[in-house]
């Protein structure tokens, strides 16, 4: 895996208060080894929560795919299985 | 605070009444708001989705600032609780409420026989048993609920370690024993011994354990003619990832006419504690002198260890001081303090300064209320700064540094400082055996009722280790 995978976490209000503050130690349950390949960032309110046709808050970007309600075992799970592609 | 789905639905709640208040459609809109969280054809966490309409009705109740247990008229719509709390002047405590309904009054008796119960001959469980609580049903052992005192020897002796211990998390969180069941089996506080720390309120599962809100009573004023001013505790700073000019202005948005920092005040009562200390430990006969400032020890004082009383210091705390000095220089302005705590409301019922509370999570849910977004809102810098000795305070140790800044340099290294970091049965056997003035090597003891400090609270919304790293890195900068 050269690439890494980009996780992007908003960081509007509307999610941080919504469960978003939690998501902020996604890193905290990444594994030494899944850290290498993944790149963390809190990004400025992507405006899913506008529109409730992308579900519920908090909002996580995993490359192109949304995750909605997102935890931070969701999260986990949905990057473990972006690494075995 | 861990999240988990008791905390999404309050809030979620908090925002909706926010949102409705704001918007005054509150009267109009309450009642269905049960019924839009619950339609028929959907599905609930409960038996039913009527269940979990009452349910959330009595929460509703709640946030509107009324006690479940004053229910009188159950036919009482919620429109009509909005209509009082929308023309009343403040509410009645005692601040938490439970909404029996929501308690699944989870065991009668802490101990269970699971099914790896193996029905064995030797019987362990029902030979030892002082109360002959213990049967066998069915191949099965069997604890009846009726007899059994908790002693807990039939866990012990049972070889397939098939007996558990079944905590009922809000007893066990409780410090005070303050929480007990009733004939029924349902949650019950016993307002004589409960400090209103929240600890059963974090822990309940069911979220049956509610605050009595001040939420709309915040809102009608902002939306009124009045000066309303907001103070908000240092804790405040660690909640969020931007700056406090940045939180500050997201509070403007919200409509507060202004907004200050209880470090101020906090820097008074560091003053005077120090004052305090030389005077009555280190120039005077009194052994040791506690901290003042959490307002559930100071509650817990008062209802549990009457004899240490003696000892506390009588300085007030950094929100009252910072409510007087406002409500001095604006006689006619309605101050409302922004605090991680639930105890800080039961203190401000009872203080003349501060007009209301709210939590830091009722902050959080009318910014989202209003689509307030702390990163783009234009910052707002507070009319006088406060100093880290003051800003110190949310987190454990804060205090007790802020009195040694204030304490003259030569007697600097005599104070002899004990922090209790969270208050627990074991602190509080603790404090006890230091009431009758049994205290080692130290004389002066910092008391915190949450762990990590006000940054660890009942009402925060960021995790305490994280709020504590920002705080660190806020008094760094000044």
């Amino acid at each position: 895996m050269s690439r890494k995978i980009n996780v992007k976490i908003c960081a509007g209000t509307n999610c941080y208060v919504l469960g978003g503050a939690d998501l902020l130690a996604l890193e905290d349950s990444l594994s030494d080894e899944m850290k290498k390949y993944v790149n963390i960032q809190g990004v400025t309110c992507l405006g899913f929560c506008k529109d409730p046709q992308y579900g519920k808050a908090p909002f996580v970007l995993i490359e192109d795919e949304l995750v909605s309600e997102a935890s931070i075992p969701e999260v986990v799970k949905k990057i473990r299985e972006y690494l075995e592609e | 605070m861990v999240n988990n789905n008791a905390v999404r639905i309050k809030r979620e709640l908090i925002t909706e009444i926010a949102r409705l208040a704001f918007e005054d459609r509150l009267i109009e809109c309450v009642d269905r708001v049960p019924l839009n969280r619950f339609p028929r054809g959907g599905s609930s966490t409960r038996c039913c989705i009527y269940k979990s309409r009452a349910i959330t009705k009595y929460r509703i109740m709640a946030l509107l600032g009324f006690r479940v247990e004053d229910e009188e008229n159950e036919l009482k719509n919620l429109s009509e609780y909005a209509s009082e709390a929308l023309d009343r002047d403040q509410i009645d405590g005692p601040v938490l409420t439970v909404i029996d309904e929501a308690c699944s009054a989870c065991v009668r008796v802490n101990y269970f026989v699971t099914n790896a119960c193996r029905g064995c001959v030797a019987r362990p469980c029902v030979m030892n048993c002082p109360r002959n609580a213990i049967e066998i049903r069915d191949g099965q052992a069997y604890i009846d609920p009726e007899k059994c005192v908790n002693c807990g020897l039939c866990m012990k002796v049972c070889p397939y370690h098939a007996i558990i211990y079944v905590p009922v998390p809000c007893e066990e969180a409780c410090p005070v024993g303050a929480i007990s069941k009733d004939e029924s089996g349902k949650e019950q506080i016993d307002y004589d011994k409960c400090i209103f720390c929240g600890k059963c309120m974090v822990a309940c599962p069911f979220s049956a354990i509610v605050e009595c809100s001040q939420l709309i009573d915040v809102i009608s004023h902002i939306k009124s003619d009045k000066k309303v001013i907001a103070l908000f505790a240092p804790a405040l700073v660690g909640q969020f990832q931007v700056s406090m000019e940045q939180i500050s202005g997201a509070i403007m948005e919200l409509g507060f006419d202004d907004v200050y920092e209880v470090a101020l005040g906090a820097e008074i009562t560091a003053q005077k504690e120090a004052e305090e200390f030389e005077e009555k430990v280190l120039q005077g006969e009194v052994k040791f002198m506690t901290s003042s400032c959490c307002p559930a020890y100071v509650e817990m004082v008062k209802k549990q260890i009457p004899d240490l009383q003696a000892f506390v210091s009588t300085t007030k705390s950094p929100m009252h001081y910072t409510a007087e000095m406002l409500k001095r220089e604006f006689p006619d302005a309605v101050t409302v303090f922004i605090s991680p705590c639930v105890a800080k409301r039961n203190e401000a019922l009872k203080d003349d300064f501060v007009d209301y509370v709210l939590s830091i999570e009722e902050l959080g849910c009318m910014f989202v209320a209003k689509g307030i977004d702390v990163n783009n809102v234009e910052g707002y810098t507070p009319k006088m700064q406060a100093q880290k000795t003051g800003r110190g305070f949310p987190v454990t140790g804060g205090v007790t540094e802020a009195l040694k800044a204030y304490l003259p340099d030569i007697d600097r290294d005599k104070i002899k400082a004990m922090v209790i970091n969270g208050i627990d049965k074991r602190s509080i056997a603790l404090l006890k055996s230091m009431s009758k003035g049994q205290i080692k090597n130290a004389n002066f003891v910092e008391v915190m009722t949450c762990e990590g400090g006000c940054v660890g609270g009942p009402a925060v919304i960021s995790m305490p280790k994280l709020a504590e790293s920002k705080i660190k890195r806020w008094l760094e900068v000044n």
